[in-house]
């Protein structure tokens, strides 16, 4: 007898429940996938003993009948594909055909189901994989599906799951990621009979995030709207100096499907380079969505991972996209944060800018940057799912623009990395200076309320951003000095200085040993401080000491030690005249990013009317 | 003690001491003017404890005597005062009444005791110059002293006499100006002094365009004298750096331009550099000069006629630098001595002036 057998059905089933099946919360994202892709309107989720007594997940979605309730349980069976070309296409969210029969397999399983044109529903219970009870009943159009006693045959299994607390916490998120991704379906969600969450539908992420996370969280996020080569990138991310110590609050989506994507993840980081301080994240919510046959779901059977076929093209675009939403408006966010009107459209979404230009950048006024790719507005092959077909674009469209031609819409191609000489306004030259405070801080008043700015910090900025840009456009222009500047330094630091010699001198600095352990400074970018500079030159000496990171080219190009030499600067002793400090507010206006230095930390802190109102209790 | 004295002649002679006084003192009294009324003259002190002017002013002494007055307050009030005669006059309790036509004012003041007055003669070097002259001196290179660098003594300002030339020299390192004149006096005049650069200003301020000053010049202090005021200070210690030493031996070419066109072109094309690029070029050729100026898409250019006998150059400077120099001269051309585009450029210009300024490398 042969050794080697074909294993059986029930077999196969609990293995690849194995890999679908992870958690409660892995069986709420397989069954409220099903009724997304039924096309529901509604989807009411009721949990349980934190997922294990029950899940529960009703739809009024297309409903099925009799047999292919039965035929959805076996394993392969979908009716989300049927070629193999399919999968280059997909628009639904599941086409394994392997959910519902592994979970089944691994619970007390019951389907209650009919057809919006039947008469009668089916009911068909299953237990452990196997089918108990096929009959009619009487039911509202749609599909429910309910999962009782998970991993009841699987002890091992249920040994592994946390606490309740835990999954129950899993279970939650895993339901707030689908409703971001589709704004425009009612959710509920019952955990115990108490109802948790009530998300009606609405074509706004602002507003379906703000149910989610809280208003307050909400309203300072800047939106992000983008679209290049095809990719288009929406979403909401936070104001710089807002991070959190894990990347928990950075949620990626890919064609309307939460992922966790190095890509995504990469350019978020990217975006955020010395605008959040090392080991922190920026909370965010980006989507992005691009032709199916551009991206490969079908990695892992839980779908979280994604490969994309052109990584490099949309971590570049993404990037462009946050870059963008950051350095247009992110600014005047911080200043005058806009008031939190439930907004109707994605213009009133757009922050009330009291400072900043009064029309924003050109390029997101363009309404290319919110059209879908054309294939994703017209599934042709998703037809048999009846009203997938009337899935609205999930991202907010203008009320006054012509809606995206059925043409694929590419926005206008702009250079991703915008080192555009003029930037626009932040709107800080135009506040009104107050003075300097306790040396460090130089308080202003803006229209939106009071602002205070860290001198060193927007020195630091000012300082690292004309050392890169003048290394960018290879332009540094040496000062040489008259009477060069000897430093006698402790041998461990000759090292390092003789490490970021070469990196120093690309930016314009002129180091060299002088015997022994001296060194001679005879030359300084012309861009930067000319006063002071022995002071200067011992504090960059420190500064490389105390930030090992400095020297070993982590960053790109020479970033780290830009910021170690503007760090040095920014900290020597420098006039506090209102002359001086006026000059500061514009060059800081003049920044691409003034928001934070360049190691993360907040060049401004902003007191609104309203801030300073509840203050003072009026 | 009580005097009268004009309005006019009061303020002037406040104005110029006041600029001593500290705005945050360290003991109060330094924050007020010590007032001795004596024979025909009042005399007014201010001191910051390193610098210290004294001023005589013509005055009616109707009852002698010292008293010490709020100096910002005393400044402000008089400034103020129509010009008449003003009566001023200490009571017991140190209280001083400023009076003027129907204006009272009564400040307090302090023990004239307490005010920490320099006295004395000084041993040192003594020299006498015409205090116009001297007051040009300064004023043609004290803006090339450090700020605030620590190497203290570019903060301040030398004062070097060799083999009978004085030389007063100034440099923050990057660039050096100084002004040299012959002095009489033979070798027991050799020697370095290093003013502080507040005494330097108060100096200028003080130093009127007619008579002598005469300085006596010791190890640690200075006092520099005119007929009605003299000032006293302390003096930077530290060996300054050897200037002589950045001056090149020789140069190899020369170009003359014309002063004001010059400084007026270089302001004119730096209006566009940006903070990050402050340079401006010179393209030099046969007969002329084109004064040039870029910043991202912006450039500028203005051509100066010059005398040049050479083959073209391009030389590179920090616009500030020269304009700092060239607004402060009265020549009506300067000449630019080089030998590269890299190595220390000098400009010559009103007799016994000399500045050396590092070409900018791009």
């Amino acid at each position: 007898m042969s050794r080697i057998k074909i294993l059986r059905q029930e077999v196969a089933n609990r293995i690849a429940a194995g890999e679908v099946v992870e958690r409660p919360a892995s069986v709420l994202k397989e069954l409220v996938d099903n009724a997304v892709d039924a096309g529901a309107t509604r989807i009411a989720v009721t949990v349980e003993g934190a997922g294990v007594s029950l899940i529960q997940v009703a739809d009024n979605g297309c409903g099925m009948d009799a047999d292919d309730a039965l035929q959805c349980l076996e394993q392969h069976a979908t009716s989300k594909i049927s070629e193999f070309e399919d999968l280059e296409k997909l628009l639904t969210c599941g086409f394994r055909g392997e959910a519902i029969p592994s979970i089944a397999s691994v619970s007390r399983f019951t389907i209650i189901t009919r057809p919006h044109d039947a008469l009668e529903g089916s009911k068909v219970v299953v237990d452990g994989g196997t089918v108990r009870e096929v009959s009619g009943c009487g039911c509202p159009p749609g599909t429910t599906m309910s999962v009782r006693q998970l991993f009841y045959n699987v002890p091992a299994r249920r040994k592994f799951l946390r606490s309740p607390e835990t999954e129950e916490g899993h279970i939650v998120e895993q339901l707030h990621l689908l409703a971001l991704s589709r704004q425009d379906i009612h959710f509920t969600l019952s955990l115990d009979g108490r109802q948790a969450l009530n998300l009606p539908p609405g074509d706004d992420l602002r507003q379906r995030a703000a149910e989610l996370y809280g208003r307050d969280t909400v309203k300072d996020m800047l939106p992000v709207a983008w679209s290049e080569e095809g990719i288009a990138v929406s979403g909401l991310i936070s104001r710089p100096g807002v991070h959190r110590s894990t990347r928990k609050e950075q949620r990626n989506f890919v064609n309307r499907r939460p992922v966790d994507s190095l890509v995504l993840s990469g350019a978020l980081r990217d975006a955020y380079d010395t605008l959040v301080p090392k080991g922190r994240f920026p909370p965010a919510l980006i989507f992005v969505s691009l032709a199916p046959e551009r991206v490969d779901f079908n990695v892992h059977p839980a779908k979280r991972e994604i490969r994309f076929r052109e990584a490099p093209a949309v971590q570049r675009v993404v990037l462009a996209a946050l870059q963008q939403a950051l350095r247009g408006i992110a600014g005047a966010a911080i200043l005058q944060p806009p008031s939190f009107l439930l907004p109707q459209s994605a213009d009133s979404a757009r922050p009330k800018l009291s400072f900043a230009p009064v029309s924003p950048p050109a390029q997101l006024a363009q309404p290319a940057t919110l059209a879908q790719p054309a294939t994703l507005a017209q599934p042709a092959k998703a037809a048999e799912i009846g009203p997938i077909s009337q899935i609205r674009p999930i991202f907010p469209q203008p009320a006054n623009q012509p809606q995206a031609s059925p043409a694929p819409v590419l926005a206008p191609k702009t250079p991703t990395t915008p080192a555009t000489p003029t930037t626009p306004s932040h709107g800080l030259s135009r506040l009104r200076l107050l003075g300097p405070v306790r040396d460090r801080y130089v308080a202003a008043v803006g229209e939106g309320g009071l602002v205070l700015i860290s001198l060193q910090a927007a020195r630091e900025r000012i300082l690292f951003e004309r050392l890169l840009n003048s290394a960018k456009m290879r332009q540094v222009t040496q000062q040489p000095l008259l009477i060069p500047i000897t430093l006698e330094v402790p041998s461990a630091d000759s090292a390092l200085l003789k490490r970021a010699g070469e990196t120093l001198a690309s930016l314009g600095f002129d180091i060299s040993p002088f015997g022994g352990n001296t060194w001679l400074l005879a030359a300084v970018p012309a861009c930067y401080p000319q006063e002071n500079l022995l002071a200067i030159f011992r504090n960059l000496v420190d500064d490389l000491r105390d930030n090992p990171d400095s020297s070993s080219r982590r960053g790109v190009l020479d970033q780290p030690l830009a910021a170690a030499a503007a760090r040095a600067a920014a900290r020597a002793h420098q006039p506090l005249d209102d002359a001086s400090l006026r000059l500061l507010l514009q060059e800081l206006d003049r920044c691409e990013l003034p928001y934070a230095a360049p190691d993360g930390r907040p060049v401004l802190v902003h007191l609104s009317d309203s801030e300073l109102a509840r203050r003072f209790g009026r | 003690m009580k005097f009268v004295i004009e309005q006019s002649v009061f303020s002037q002679g406040l104005g110029r001491v006041q600029g001593v006084v500290s705005s945050r003192p360290a003991i109060p009294v330094v924050g007020h003017f010590l007032v001795v009324a004596q024979g025909q003259h009042v005399v007014i002190t201010a001191t910051d404890m390193e610098q210290s002017i004294t001023i005589r002013l013509p005055a009616r002494v109707e009852v002698e005597g010292q008293g010490t007055i709020p100096a910002k307050k005393l400044t402000q009030i008089v400034r103020s005062l129509p010009n008449n005669d003003i009566t001023v006059s200490f009571d017991d309790a140190q209280k001083c009444s400023i009076a003027c036509g129907k204006s009272r004012s009564r400040l307090q003041g302090l023990a004239a005791e307490s005010f920490p007055l320099e006295r004395g003669e000084l041993a040192g070097r003594d020299l006498t110059f015409r205090s116009g002259q001297f007051r040009r001196m300064l004023d043609k290179i004290s803006y090339a002293c450090a700020a605030s660098d620590e190497r203290a003594v570019l903060n301040g300002l030398l004062l070097s006499i060799l083999d009978g030339t004085f030389t007063a020299a100034a440099t923050d390192g990057r660039r050096l100006a100084l002004m040299e004149t012959a002095v009489d006096g033979g070798a027991g005049l050799d020697g370095e002094t290093i003013l502080p650069s507040k005494a330097v200003s108060e100096l200028c301020k003080m130093l009127p365009e007619d008579g002598e000053v005469r300085m006596i010049l010791g190890a640690a202090r200075a006092i520099f004298s005119t007929g009605e005021c003299t000032l006293r200070t302390k003096l930077l210690e530290g060996a300054y750096p050897n200037f002589r030493l950045v001056v090149p031996s020789g140069f190899t070419r020369q170009i003359m331009i014309p002063r004001q066109e010059l400084e007026q072109a270089i302001s004119r094309v730096a209006i566009i550099l940006e903070s990050n690029n402050p340079s401006i070029k010179f393209q030099i050729e046969s007969g002329l000069v084109n004064v040039v100026s870029a910043d991202n898409a912006d450039d500028c250019c203005e051509t100066v006629s010059a005398s040049y006998e050479g083959d073209p150059t391009t030389i590179a400077f920090n616009p500030n630098y020269l304009l700092e120099a060239l607004k402060r001269l009265e020549c009506n051309a300067i000449t630019l001595r080089f030998n590269d585009k890299v190595s220390p450029t000098g400009i010559f210009g009103d007799e016994g002036f000399l500045y050396v300024i590092m070409p900018m490398r791009s």
